[in-house]
Order: C-alpha cells, then structure tokens, then sequence
C-alpha cells in the first residue's frame, strides 16, 4: 500500500484485486493516453478522483506515480486451490488443447478484462465434470467471481500460458494453406 | 495412427477442409482443426491432448506450409483436362466464379470443368463431352484424389486468366466498390447515382453480356455460352471498336 493525498491505495500485486489489476493492465496499454492522464485514471479507478490532483505540484504528481510503480520483484508462489461461494477449486500448470483454444478465443475476442476469464479456464471445481466445467455460463459466472482475488494469484498462471505460447511460435507452423 | 507426411499423402477432399479453417479463431484453433483432418482423430480426442503433445504432432506437418506441388495430370479418372484455349464461355464464366469465390474451396468443382469425358470421332479425332453435365456430381469423384495431382490447375488457370484479362483489357471495367454511406455523404447525388449505376452493371456484368449477345432473346443464351470463350470476346472487341 502507499498513501497518497491521505488516502490508502494498493499498488502490489497482492493488495490488488484481478479486477482492479485488470484495468490498471489495460490503462497501461493504452497508447493514446500520456503518462499522466494514464495515471490520473489508474489512479481514478482505485478511488482517487482525477479532481483531487487539480491543486498537486507536477512534482509532487510524479512523485506519488513513482511511488506507485515502485514495485519489488516477488515470485509469487502459484497457488493452486481456490475457494470460491462455499465450492473448492483446483488448478493444474497444465494446458490441454481445449484450455488453449478457449484463452485464443478470449485474448482474439476480450481485449479488455482478459485475466480473470483466463483463470476461470485453469481453476476446475472440484465436484464438476468437464463437460459441466467448460460450460459457457459457468465459466462466465466464475469469472466474475474470481475477479474479487487478488492479483497474485493470476501471476504464475499467466507467465506459463505466455512461455507455453512463445515455445510454440519457435517450435511449430501456425498456418498451413494459403 | 498413419500420419501424412508429404503433401501426396493428402486428398482433395482433406485439403479443401483445410481451406475452410477458420483462420480468424487463433493457431492453436487451426492446428487442432487441421490436426483433425489430417489424422482423423476426433475433434474432442484432440481437445482432451496435452498442448505439448499437439505441438509435438503438429510439427510433424511443417511440409504443410509450403503449397502443394503446381503440377497437375492430364489424364484423371479416364478423362482429359481441356486445353484453357479452347474453354466456351459458360465454363470460363464459371470457372471466374469458382475462382473468386475460393478458388481452394471450390477445386473440386474446378476439376469438374476442366476434365472432360472423351471419345474418338469418325475421323480418329479426340472430342471433348460437352458442357451440360451436374459439375456437382462430377466433382465429387475428385475428393478421394491426391492434392499434387490436380492443385497445378490453380496455377495455370490464373496464368490464363491473367493474359486474357490483358489480351482484353478494353473490354473490361475497373469494378467499382459498393458505397458506404461515408461515400454518399462525400459526393453529389448525380455522382451517386452514376456509380450505383455502374455497380449494378458489374453485379450483372455477365448476364448483361449475354443480354447484349443474344439481343434480349434469353432463349438464345444456351447457344452463346457454348461459343467458344476466344470468340465471344473476339465479336465483342470488333463491337465496340466498329460502335456497331
């Protein structure tokens, strides 16, 4: 956490939520913002309105972004069972063709928002089959539910889709025909 | 399993599923779909294999991102490819359909305009079946075939075209693009009006030329599609530069 303007606002990857971590990702993309406007709406989306900085010295401004972007290097430990509205969740650092063709769909068709619906795919409940843990609704509906977490747990998850897929660019054709 | 290992081990059938792989929905996507077809293992025993070991199977198809060989035979299935030069109008029509379209998708349908039933004349000659056959049903005894024998078709086809579009070039306008209502809102409505007209005409360039051909009598059109497709082309150049 770090104070700015009085105010208590998370900036590590455990003190953030997946949805919280999930704009500020966004945000951080977004090219056709400059660096203060960027951080004035990160800064917004974690509850300190963009007219609370009207009267801050520039200084002072880039002060509280360095300050927020000061973040140690940590290797979270993956964390493999969740528990979620009563129901235990388990998760594998595993990926089958089906996984990986439902995360190709989201990251082609949900730019924004990604993270949490990435999770969704790798924790399986417990009691489910797969047939009922693939089911669209289901996945949707522990999406939502697994934005509440917070940020770390996401970490691992995502540095093994993003070395699963670049071991693939090097190793196999993408495309046949053309 | 008896995995293809060159592009000879593949039917035109497999390849033309391969063609209609949405390429839109990632790789991982295309390579198990293409996984599917080339292998024959079901689409959920594939969904149900470790993503390494669909890797490890897909690297075995890197030959499939080069094209197919550009040959093509002759002489399939007891018949003859007709030579490009002496195509008739309704099958170059045809064959520009199958060719805009998808000319991939469609090969099958291709090969069932170019190759051709024969049979000796009285005079020992070779003549060609007519065109007035269920390309369809034709197309369907190429499906079992390998893609090398027949995917040079592609190749030579657009080669023809290419020269014939060239040959003929005053005989055919640049086609125009249908307006967005961006365009409208850029132009006058005489201007609007000139263009809507003018895609109209390509929409129906080809049954406009037959219209023109048979003079409004549509009971002549079988007659002219069956002209040879250098000749139509030949009358209508001297058309339009006599203006008769």
């Amino acid at each position: 956490m770090i104070t700015i303007l009085g105010r208590d606002i998370p900036n590590h990857l455990d003190e953030l939520t997946i949805e919280q971590f999930e704009v500020i990702t966004e945000l951080s993309n977004n090219k056709e913002l400059d660096a203060v406007d960027r951080h004035l709406q990160i800064f917004g989306s974690l509850g300190l309105e963009e007219s609370l900085f009207y009267d801050v010295d520039v200084a002072d401004f880039i002060e509280f972004t360095n300050q927020f972007n000061s973040i140690p290097e940590i290797e979270y430990p993956t964390i493999s069972n969740i528990e979620l509205a009563g129901y235990s969740y388990s998760a594998e650092m595993k990926l089958t063709v089906r996984d990986t063709k439902l995360i190709e769909k989201i990251a082609i068709n949900k730019p924004k928002g990604y993270i949490s619906d990435v999770l969704a795919i790798f924790f399986k409940r417990d009691d489910l089959t797969s047939t009922e843990h693939y089911a669209e609704a289901h996945l949707k509906l522990k999406a939502k539910m697994i934005k509440d977490l917070k940020a770390n747990i996401a970490i691992p998850y995502l540095l093994f889709i993003t070395n699963k897929l670049a071991k693939q660019v090097e190793d196999v054709p993408t495309e046949a025909v053309e | 399993m008896c995995l293809p290992k060159q592009w000879s081990d593949v039917t035109l059938e497999q390849f033309i599923e391969i063609s209609e792989i949405d390429k839109d929905q990632g790789a991982n996507s295309y390579n198990s779909e293409m996984l599917s077809i080339l292998t024959e293992m079901s689409y959920d025993e594939i969904d149900e294999l470790d993503l390494d070991e669909m890797i490890e199977m897909v690297a075995q198809f890197k030959w499939a991102l080069s094209q197919p060989s550009k040959q093509y035979k002759h002489e399939l299935l007891g018949m003859k490819i007709k030579p490009l030069s002496k195509l008739c109008l309704f099958e170059y029509i045809d064959l520009d359909y199958y060719f805009n379209d998808n000319y991939h998708t469609n090969l099958d349908k291709i090969c069932a305009i170019l190759y051709r039933q024969s049979k000796l004349n009285k005079w020992g000659e070779v003549v060609l079946e007519t065109y007035d056959y269920d390309i369809h049903i034709r197309a369907e005894k190429f499906l079992d075939l390998p893609i090398t024998e027949v995917y040079g078709i592609v190749a030579e086809f657009l080669k023809f075209k290419e020269n014939f579009l060239d040959v003929y070039s005053n005989l055919f306008n640049e086609a125009e693009d249908e307006l967005t209502a961006e365009d409208k809102a850029a132009m006058e409505p005489d201007e609007i009006k000139e263009v809507e007209a003018e895609v109209k005409t390509n929409k129906w360039s080809w049954e406009h030329m037959i219209y023109g051909l048979t003079k409004g009598d549509i009971t002549k059109t079988e007659a002219v599609g069956a002209l040879p497709l250098t000749y139509v082309f030949n009358v209508l150049g001297m058309k339009k530069e006599l203006d008769i």
